[in-house]
């Protein structure tokens, strides 16, 4: 990764600057790291001043650039309702909400029932877990035997679910 | 005494949150869509067997009164009144099944039966989610389950309750110790009209809290055995209050009392009342009906009164309508 502030050298130190605004990171390089620190010690607030509003409108917006095409909702709306505005948002919300479900629930993965028509296809997909896992366990076992047996299992259950799902 | 779960069990409810995956969540208050809800929801119940029969209710088309009337019976939430221009209820004739329409989700179907039957009532909810599925898919993703407004309800959707009466515990000043462990296991406990609400009448809800990452079985198995903790908490203290003295006997009969023969009562005075009078009959001290106690926690409650008074127009007030509500109810032969 470049500077962000010369676009020239490496980033070697990533920067943490706090402001009324919150946390900002930075990655920059030692050169442009020394610039910043040495204007800051002389004294020179407005190039530091500078050079922190320059961070702070590279940063991207958290919470408010975030939103849903589907029902334009913004992240920062849901934070202050607490309310998702359609099925979508889960998806553009989905980095921001993984964290917020695993906090709530204890776990992020649905284990109850499911919708008639998606029987099939979750029962295939557990089936196809579970096969990976005895896979793992085998070539951590150094079972390549077994191991390549499970994963040609695995190849063949797969063609043959896709070709039911999208027969030619 | 006897150990009837009943005895302390007032009701069990299971409710599941479910949307439809291609309508916008209700807080966007798109009224197309709100409508469309109502549309699919009367077509998928439409029809059926005389027992299993739903009737609409829309709020715009009710007053106030009838709206609250519909919360004293837990049928609707508090919360679908804050909707009532799109809001609307389903509800089966026998009122075990009742389908909030435009709440927080497009649909919440929710099932109550009397005493510890948590699974019958999730059997009945279920069956009315399947014939509600029928008419338009709900949103639901491989990973995260069912998808609703609140993420809280993320996963089954589900919140299974009991409604516990639990003098005893109030008393000896237990709940909180019993909230706090409860919270442990990943349920709550709450009052009787749910969130934010205060335990009158010494009525619990236990629920589940989390929602995402269990079945809906291991839920309903959480949710059961601590009720039946609470249930077996509450009947040691209720045999050690009858062998000790006068003290549980006198509030039972200075309630009963004031039940029979007071000419006014607030609803805070009545939901004490009915505490001990409830607690008198299931103690065996009162040879009252359970049934015409727990009818009397619905139909003394505020907008039933004021129902009763408006029909009798010699009653001076609500208090007044509450008093003769209870009087009759008590005084009724038990059929």
């Amino acid at each position: 990764m470049l500077c962000e502030e010369c676009n020239k050298n490496p980033a070697t130190v990533v920067v943490t600057v706090m402001s009324a605004n919150g946390a900002a990171t930075r990655h920059l390089c030692k050169d442009c790291l020394e610039k910043m620190e040495t204007s800051f010690a002389k004294g020179d607030m407005s190039s530091f001043l500078a050079a922190l509003s320059s961070i702070l409108s590279k940063e991207p917006k958290k919470a408010e650039t975030i939103r849903c095409d589907a029902c334009g909702l913004t992240y920062e709306e849901f934070l202050s309702t607490g309310k998702l505005g359609c099925t979508q948002c889960y998806k553009a919300f989905a980095d921001q909400l993984k964290p917020l479900l695993l906090r709530v629930h204890g776990r992020n993965q649905h284990a109850g029932r499911v919708p008639a028509n998606r029987r099939e296809e979750r029962a295939f997909e557990l089936c196809i877990s579970e096969l990976k896992t005895r896979m793992e366990q085998a070539v951590s076992e150094e079972n390549f035997e077994m191991a390549a047996s499970l994963r040609d299992e695995i190849h063949t259950l797969t063609e043959k679910q896709n070709a039911e799902v999208h027969p030619q | 005494m006897t150990n009837d779960s009943s005895q302390i069990v007032v009701s069990s409810r299971v409710r599941l949150a479910r949307n439809y995956h291609d309508l916008p969540f209700s807080n966007l208050k798109r009224p197309e869509s709100a409508l469309l809800c109502v549309q699919r929801a009367q077509k998928a119940l439409d029809g059926g067997a005389e027992k299993e029969r739903f009737s609409l209710f829309r709020l715009q088309d009710m007053n106030k009164l009838d709206q609250m009337s519909l919360v004293e019976q837990h049928l609707v939430s508090r919360d679908l009144l804050e909707h009532s221009e799109v809001g609307a209820a389903l509800i089966r004739d026998d009122r075990h099944v009742s389908v909030m329409i435009n709440e927080e989700d497009h649909l919440r179907i929710q099932a109550m039966l009397d005493g510890l039957s948590l699974a019958d009532a999730a059997k009945l909810a279920f069956a009315a989610e399947e014939k509600l599925a029928t008419v338009c898919d709900f949103s639901f993703d491989n990973q995260l389950g069912y998808l609703t407004a609140c993420p809280t309800n993320t996963g089954t959707g589900m919140r299974a309750s009991l409604m516990l009466h639990l003098p005893m515990l109030t008393r000896c000043k237990q709940m909180g110790n019993v909230t706090q462990s409860v919270a442990k296991l990943g349920l709550t406990i709450r009052g009787i009209y749910g969130e934010g609400s205060e335990a009158l009448g010494d009525l619990y809800q236990v629920s589940n809290q989390v929602t995402l990452g269990r079945t809906e079985e291991e839920l309903i198995e959480a949710v059961t055995a601590v009720g039946r903790q609470l249930i077996e908490m509450e009947n040691v203290l209720r045999q050690r209050a009858a062998g000790d003295g006068l003290d549980l006997q006198d509030g039972v009969w200075r309630s009963y009392g004031v039940l029979l023969y007071a000419k006014q009562m607030n609803d805070a005075e009545f939901m004490a009342h009915w505490s001990n009078l409830r607690l008198g009959i299931t103690t065996g001290i009162l040879n009252v009906s359970l049934s015409a106690a727990d009818d009397l926690l619905t139909l003394a409650q505020d907008a039933h009164a004021k129902t009763f008074k408006h029909s009798h127009p010699n009653l001076e007030s609500t208090d007044q309508a509450r008093c003769v509500i209870i009087q009759n109810r008590l005084s009724a032969k038990e059929e």
